[in-house]
């Protein structure tokens, strides 16, 4: 009786999980197979076997290496002030202040935004001189104009605090369901001790959600490079590359100069370093839990 | 400590910052999207005028985007009904497998979801336009799909394992299968987080931009990608951008309050799994 | 049925050149695929009037420019039979000429007739690959030095600048007048700041390749090259508008069109947006003079645009109707004197009256059409170097400049690593060992 209740379960699994794998791995199967071929879409039946020359092209490529070097920045910082922000603003939401209840569920909408979408709404709000940035500016009288997309440094400042903008919401959603889990005694105890406010926070709750964060950072790590339309609308991965990370210097590569065998070899890499990154980080978490 | 002064300081401080920050941008578009051509670029700049609703009413005449929203409605409902078809049973057996199973099958899931967009988007192209299917709601729909089945699964599976095992118990032992469990007594029960799910898949659909940027020409055309067109070849039309963007977020906004429960909620429980 | 088709098209060319009027394409859809420009928007409201003559209806995807020619790029070289009439600028020709991705022109228009021998030579030849004719351009374009006199003579400037070396120390000038120079391109892309750079190089003696087509080692990164880019650099970091460090022709022509400048090399074409009567701030205060020049001579930019049709394409024959009445006579005329469209490709109409009336802008320095027509006469055919992989070749090159701009390279290094990655390019597409 159990072990055919047991069939049936499997038979309702399947369905799903095998499109999933059918949908998955046959097409990433594809992109490997095609990194180590040369390819020209037109002339399908040309396809030679070239073995790892696209791979070796990377180290001559300078675009190549500026983008592996933006898309580190582009995941590190971006994850790193989430975490930060994230943190900061869910202490204050724990406390359900009168008046800031709201925000609990509101501040979630950035997170839900099209990026295509917040990436429009980025590039009206820091248009030089006459976006919502420079009217804001102009409450303490300061005549801003300077064109923030127009520098390397302050474009990828740019893309970096729209990439905290989508994150930090659910980064905070995400730890203060944590922060809420913590019994209330906790802080009743500490309070009879005679700890202030601030101490209980600093002692008791950035302690306690410190392992969800570990966590969470890797959700978002593999997160966070999803703001492709963002660089589409935003930057175009300008200037000079400075906003241009791997997947999207892939994405020119296959579609603008149809190069999709040097395309499939940018993102078979670049998968390998994100995915691999974040299994060795999640190990690193787990054992460390394990041996504490 | 809850009369710390210190508490009420950084709280409204912080919510405060944080309003602004988060929030500005988008009220800033909504004030563009209202605003006559001549107030766009007045300087100093202004919040709004005299407000007129003419850039919506010249978005919604606009045959171009307004079948694009159409195009955008129709893949991402379409996508919740073949994600859910596939899904609720899967995360209904997977919850009644064994433990060691269900974690295995659970982690494939969650792995199958760690690798980024863009490595399907090459062969993806390749294989629709082998079948004749670029430019069609039906390339969207399979690939929307296969990107949201993960998260319905972990989300179903979650749901389905709140159900009191004993309600089902009783149904089996007054002679109920394993479907009718399923379909008679679990999914009523677990209905509201089946219809957050769904709401999740679409929000995710609706906010593809990748494959629709790729896989479309015309006629599939999705709003998140249409909405590009209003950037053209000569000066970008802001106010109808705006506005566009603005009719984007309605879905989202009318949304958002649903499911922040069981997004919190499911995602955390997620991470203790994980 | 082919054959009735190719006979009917030869009856129609032998009773009155393009006046395949009698040729009915009924139920047949043509698809096109162009950028949101000005032509293409006009073009698509007069669109009935071709489904009326010939019963074929159109169906136009118009996107911006980069995404138009991604999309192009895709559908060509993926020899893709989605559409029937695409978008092709001349910088991209190269691309695309060989290789049969193209369908010549020759087997449905008569070459010689009156009608094509209309159309502006050296434009025409834009789109000439061995003696085929690919397209009929709709567009032509060369750049212009426009200027505001009023400001020019504020800074103590008699007469605008005939050199680089000139405009920069114009730049000086106005600005210790308190005046902003100027706004130039910066968005790297083989159409947009390579467009511009192009003359600046020539001028100061340098080019692309040692010697095109025999001897195609790059030459990009060559002491004039630098001194070029130099050049480049200091105008655009100390005389230039905030943004035009990624600036698009657009941001330009706005910066122009609201008298934020007192002076741009900007395309002729757009001289009809920089005086919309609706828009500009600047109607009545314009100069247009030749584009400055160097130790070399002066090389004014040169580039066409036209539709194509793909070899791929089920409906060519409908397509090539459609392309001679989109470039036809009439319509260009209609269209010109109905938007801003003033790249016209056809030697009648710069005579046609009513076209002058409209945009023969004339403010007492300089005609614009005389101007347009010089620059036409002498600018060079060879102005984008014709080989298929100039167009990623330009767009690396696009990127060095602006890398130049905002300081992360210098000159030099910026054109050292073009020039090193033009080699790889071109060793790959079997040209260099």
């Amino acid at each position: 009786m159990a072990y055919s209740r047991l069939n049936v379960s499997w038979a309702l699994v399947t369905p799903a999980i095998g499109f999933l794998c059918l949908a998955t791995f046959v097409p990433i199967a594809a992109v490997v197979a095609l990194s180590f071929v040369d390819f020209n879409i037109a002339f399908p039946g040309k396809t030679t076997f070239i073995g790892i020359y696209n791979y070796t092209r990377f180290l001559s490529d300078g675009r190549f290496i500026n983008a592996a070097f933006v898309t580190f920045a582009l995941v590190v910082m971006p994850v790193a002030l989430q975490l930060l922000c994230g943190l900061a603003l869910a202490l204050a939401l724990k406390e359900k202040l009168i008046g800031t209840r709201w925000m609990r569920a509101a501040s979630l909408l950035p997170s839900v935004v099209p990026p295509a979408v917040g990436g429009i709404v980025w590039k009206l709000f820091v248009i030089p001189g006459v976006g919502g940035l420079s009217y804001f500016a102009s409450f303490f009288g300061h005549n801003f104009d300077a064109d923030l997309l127009g520098g390397k440094a302050s474009a990828l400042a740019t893309v970096i605090i729209v990439s905290v903008w989508f994150g930090v919401p659910i980064v905070a959603l995400l730890l203060l369901s944590s922060l809420d889990s913590i019994p209330g005694e906790i802080y009743e105890a500490a309070s009879l001790d005679g700890a202030s406010w601030a101490q209980a926070q600093r002692y008791i709750s950035i302690p306690l959600v410190l392992p969800a964060m570990g966590a969470v950072a890797v959700f978002q790590a593999l997160e966070v490079l999803g703001i492709f339309p963002v660089i589409f609308v935003l930057t175009g991965g300008g200037p000079a590359g400075a906003t241009e990370p791997l997947n999207f210097y892939a994405f020119l590569t296959a579609f603008t100069y149809l190069d999709l065998d040097y395309a499939a070899s940018i993102l078979v890499a670049f998968t390998a370093t994100i995915v691999g990154a974040c299994f060795w980080f999640v190990r690193r978490i787990s054992a460390g839990r394990v041996g504490g | 400590m809850h009369r710390d002064l210190g508490r009420y300081i950084y709280g409204y401080v912080i919510c405060a910052a944080f309003a602004l920050f988060l929030f500005s941008p988008i009220l800033w578009t909504l004030s563009t999207s209202l605003k006559q051509p001549t107030e766009m670029f007045q300087w100093p700049p202004v919040i709004v005028g005299e407000p007129s609703i003419q850039h919506y009413t010249a978005i919604i005449a606009d045959k171009d985007f307004s079948s694009a929203l159409i195009n955008s409605i129709v893949v991402s409902c379409s996508t919740i009904v073949v994600t859910m078809a596939l899904s609720v049973p899967a995360a209904f057996g997977i919850s009644h497998l064994q433990k060691t199973s269900m974690r295995r099958l659970l982690t494939l899931v969650l792995a199958l979801r760690a690798a980024p967009a863009m490595i399907y988007i090459i062969p993806y192209f390749l294989f629709f336009r082998q079948v004749d299917l670029v430019d069609t709601k039906i390339a969207l729909i399979i690939v929307n799909t296969m990107f949201a089945i993960p998260l319905a699964i972990w989300y179903l599976s979650s749901f389905f394992d709140q159900v009191p095992r004993e309600i089902e118990e009783a149904a089996i032992i007054d002679g109920a299968s394993t479907l009718q469990v399923m379909t008679l007594i679990s999914i009523p029960i677990a209905r509201s987080g089946i219809l957050a799910t769904a709401i999740l898949v679409f929000i995710g659909s609706w906010n593809e931009f990748l494959f629709a940027l790729t896989l479309t020409r015309d006629n599939a055309k999705t709003a998140a990608v249409a909405i590009l067109n209003f950037m053209p070849f000569e000066g970008t039309d802001w106010g109808k951008a705006a506005a566009a963007c603005v009719l984007m977020l309605v879905p989202i906004v009318v949304f958002v309050p649903f499911v922040k429960k069981y997004v919190a909620g499911s995602t955390t429980t997620g991470s203790v799994k994980g | 049925m082919r054959y009735i088709g190719i006979l009917a098209v030869a009856l129609g060319v032998a009773i009155g050149g393009g006046a395949s009027a009698q040729q009915r394409y009924d139920g047949v859809k043509i698809k096109i695929l162009s950028t949101n420009s000005a032509y293409d928007l006009e073009l698509k409201k007069f669109a009935h009037e071709f489904t009326e003559k010939t019963g074929a209806e159109v169906q136009f995807d118009l996107f911006g420019y980069a995404p138009t020619v991604q999309k192009v790029s895709v559908e060509l070289l993926t020899r893709s039979n989605s559409y029937d009439v695409v978008y092709l600028g001349s910088e991209e020709f190269g691309r695309y000429a060989s290789g049969d991705i193209l369908e010549p022109l020759d087997n449905y228009v008569d070459m010689k007739s009156a009608d094509v021998q209309d159309f502006i030579a050296p434009v025409l030849r834009l789109y000439n690959k061995d003696g085929k004719q690919l397209a009929l351009p709709h567009f032509a374009a060369t750049q212009l030095l426009y200027y505001r006199p009023d400001l020019l003579e504020k800074a103590g400037i008699k007469q605008p600048p005939q050199t680089w070396e000139e405009f920069r120390n114009d730049c000086e000038l106005l600005k210790k007048a308190d005046i902003q120079c100027t706004a130039l391109r910066g968005q790297p892309d083989t159409g947009e700041n390579i467009w511009f750079w192009g003359q600046v190089l020539y001028a100061f003696g340098g080019k692309y390749f040692a010697h095109e087509p025999a001897d195609l080692t790059p030459t990009v990164n060559t002491p004039a090259a630098v001194e070029a880019l130099k050049w480049y650099t200091d105008v655009m970091t100390r005389f230039t508008v905030p943004g035009s460090t990624s600036a698009t022709f657009d941001d330009v022509v706005i910066a122009m069109q609201q008298g934020r400048i007192a002076m741009t090399v900007e395309g002729a074409p757009t001289a009809g947006r920089i005086l919309d009567p609706k828009l500009s701030k600047v109607v009545g205060k314009l100069g247009f003079a030749f584009p400055p020049g160097g130790v070399s001579g002066r090389f004014p930019p040169f580039a066409g645009q036209a539709y194509v049709i793909p070899a791929a394409s089920e409906n060519k024959a409908a397509a090539a109707a459609f392309l001679q009445w989109a470039t036809s006579k009439d319509v260009m005329k209609r269209i010109s004197l109905d938007s801003t469209f003033v790249a016209i490709t056809r030697s009648s109409l710069w005579n046609d009256p009513e076209i002058l009336a409209k945009h023969d802008y004339n403010y007492g320095h300089g005609s614009f059409a005389a101007t347009y027509a010089e620059t036409l006469r002498v600018a060079p055919e060879w102005y984008y170097p014709r080989i298929p992989e100039f167009k990623e070749i330009g767009d690396r090159l696009g990127r060095a400049l602006q890398e130049a701009v905002v300081g992360s390279k210098s000159a030099q290094a910026a054109l050292d690593d073009a020039q090193t990655e033009a080699v790889d390019i071109l060793k790959r597409a079997g040209y260099l060992k």
